[in-house]
């Protein structure tokens, strides 16, 4: 037991600093949050902000980063960790199980990128093209969790929740690009320049695990609202 | 030498691939713009004095029924007049993310007894935007009910 610790004692410091990081940014942060510009638009009759602003961003990076530096279990604990933390504090209901399998989701597709050796400063665009790609998934994942138990289970229903849902997409994928832009590429940066390694080696065993436990969180998820 | 072109045309890739999306964006947004889904000020009701009616539902049978005159209504300028008008106090708080008053007490019941919070129906239907987002057109009816949360 021991020896496993101290063979893991770095990814384990790290993965403690991000789960720090993490809570206290989301409990914190949120009050220092700028004010809504006064853009409005309307869509399907409803007129909302532009934008709505949240601390998504936060936990979005903080997955992605762990999927970029640390071992496979780190995608879903990390997260996971940090929304249960702090969701005891704030309080939450059922969608926590869609907000929590949303992030490991965004950790998951990191955790490929870097398997696959992307993390380099040639493929910007396509790590910047995942991250967006990752962000709209959790949006359409946990939005879908919204309509299931909040909406009526119709096609106007449906429309009215993500009509809804637009102006934090448009936060979501606008704030979590600039925290790409000013957090992860530079950390790329310094990977190239060999000042943090990154961990290549790839545990199938570990990576199965990861996957399997993020899936049965998502059936769990809609298999809750079933019965 | 053909490693520097080769350097020079991947980044010059990479700006491209980046630019594209970027320039789709905002030519999406300006056009949003032209066709009026995206303003710089919320709809309103433009009209003399609204009459709208308001219900305060306080949950067992306990409802206090108020006519209520404002310009410019919309579901939280209803209750603010109307607490003046009739002398009642509410309770709000802003949140400037969400450019909206959240209702948390009126008349000194406040939200958190038996898991009851503050929500607003306008002509029966159930409020999905904020208060200061949703208009109120003449003889409409706004009912404010204390009950569990439907959201």
């Amino acid at each position: 037991m021991f020896e496993i610790i101290k063979n893991h004692i770095g990814k384990i410091c790290i993965a403690s600093f991000l789960i720090f990081i993490g809570v206290i940014g989301r409990l914190v942060l949120i009050d220092l949050l700028p004010s809504s510009p006064s853009l409005y638009i309307t869509l399907n009759g409803i007129t909302q902000p532009v934008l709505m602003m949240d601390m998504f961003f936060l936990i979005a990076t903080i997955s992605i980063i762990s999927g970029m530096l640390l071992k496979s279990y780190y995608i879903f604990i990390i997260p996971i960790s940090i929304m249960f933390i702090t969701d005891l504090i704030i309080g939450n209901s059922y969608i926590l199980l869609f907000t929590w399998s949303g992030f490991a989701m965004i950790g998951l597709i990191s955790y490929v990128l870097k398997i696959k050796n992307k993390f380099t400063m040639q493929k910007i665009p396509l790590i910047f093209g995942a991250s967006i790609s990752s962000v709209l998934l959790y949006d359409l994942w946990t939005n879908f969790g919204c309509w299931l138990g909040w909406y009526p289970p119709t096609l106007s229903g449906l429309t009215v929740c993500f009509t809804l849902a637009i102006p934090f997409m448009l936060w979501h994928l606008l704030s979590t690009t600039a925290a790409i832009t000013f957090i992860v590429i530079p950390l790329i940066y310094l990977k190239e320049q060999r000042l943090i390694n990154i961990d290549h080696v790839v545990n199938p065993l570990e990576k199965h695990i990861s996957i399997a436990m993020i899936t049965v969180i998502m059936f769990l998820s809609i298999f809750l609202f079933i019965i | 030498m053909l490693f520097r072109i080769s350097v020079k045309k991947s980044f010059l890739k990479n700006i491209i691939l980046v630019l594209i999306p970027l320039l789709v964006l905002i030519i999406v947004g300006i056009n949003l713009v032209n066709i009026g889904a995206i303003t710089t000020e919320l709809v309103e009701v433009k009209s003399d004095e609204t009459l709208t009616t308001l219900l305060i539902d306080y949950g067992n049978n306990n409802i206090d029924t108020y006519q209520v005159k404002v310009q410019n209504a919309t579901v939280f300028s209803v209750l603010l007049q109307a607490s003046i008008d009739y002398d009642f106090n509410i309770g709000s708080k802003y949140y400037d993310q969400y450019q909206c008053h959240y209702i948390y007490s009126i008349n000194n019941t406040t939200e958190g007894e038996n898991n009851k919070f503050w929500q607003y129906y306008l002509n029966d239907d159930y409020g999905i935007i904020g208060a200061d987002l949703q208009p109120v057109h003449h003889n409409d009816c706004i009912e404010w009910k204390f009950q569990e949360p439907k959201i």
